[in-house]
């Protein structure tokens, strides 16, 4: 078999890391793929939280690890985070899905909207009784 | 030729926990937040009702959904992430599903302990 060879230089469009720092759009979607670190950071907690109740030490060492002024802040950063992360995802579930379903996009999105705010209060009321 | 026998992504099954922990994580993070970051250190609500509950055999059932998912979306996004800002780590996806599935094993021996 020959081989086609050239000696055209071929152009490669450079891309810096820095990529996304050019649009606004960009940009936003950076954010939104950020929002990944607080996940992993809260799933850690979580699973300090799960070691600690069952070294029944929940109330002590989990408690007093949650009242760190830095874990308070960097809790604080990934509840916005995850809101950020879940109102963005409502939205392009319901784009994404709404050709699958059938379903009207906004629908979808109303849906989601609606099990978070159920989610969010049956989490609540658990956590205060 | 027709290559009968295409190497296999392991993509589909990581897509499946991401997509679900990616909606774990969006649905239930936020409040689940407010009540172990904010609420639980304020002494706002008593941590013996969350004691109770993890006790519970439906409680551990919930936090194997709240924790496994959300790890692997977590770790799914920032192995995908790192291309984006031009850093290949080598061996990526053994290292960030290693991780997660590590998380997993380790999550699983936890609640089971409680």
């Amino acid at each position: 078999m020959s081989e086609l060879t050239t000696k055209r230089n071929k152009y490669v469009r450079e891309i810096t890391p820095t990529w996304w720092k050019s649009w606004d759009f960009y940009r936003f979607y950076m954010v939104r793929e950020a929002t990944a670190i607080p996940t992993v950071w809260f799933c850690l907690v979580l699973l300090y939280g799960v070691f600690s109740l069952a070294d029944n030490t929940f109330t002590t060492d989990f408690v007093g690890f949650m009242q760190n002024p830095i874990v308070m802040i960097l809790n604080i950063i990934s509840l916005a985070a995850m809101l950020l992360h879940a109102f963005t995802l409502f939205t392009m579930t319901g784009e994404v899905m709404s050709n699958s379903t059938g379903l009207k996009a906004e629908v979808i999105k109303k849906a989601l909207q609606i099990a978070f705010a159920v989610v969010s209060v049956i989490g609540l009321i658990l956590a205060f009784i | 030729m027709i290559n009968t026998n295409p190497k296999r992504s392991n993509e589909p099954p990581v897509w499946l926990l991401f997509s679900a922990g990616g909606m774990v994580s969006g649905l239930a993070f936020p409040v689940l937040i407010l009540i172990l970051g904010i609420l639980l250190p304020l002494g706002i609500i008593s941590p013996d009702g969350i004691i109770a509950f993890a006790h519970h055999w439906f409680g551990k059932l919930v936090i194997l959904v709240l924790t496994i998912f959300p790890a692997w979306a977590g770790l799914h996004r920032i192995h995908h992430g790192m291309h984006d800002i031009k850093v290949h780590v080598p061996a990526g996806g053994l290292i960030f599903y290693g991780l997660a599935a590590l998380y997993t094993v380790v999550a699983i021996w936890g609640v089971a302990s409680i």
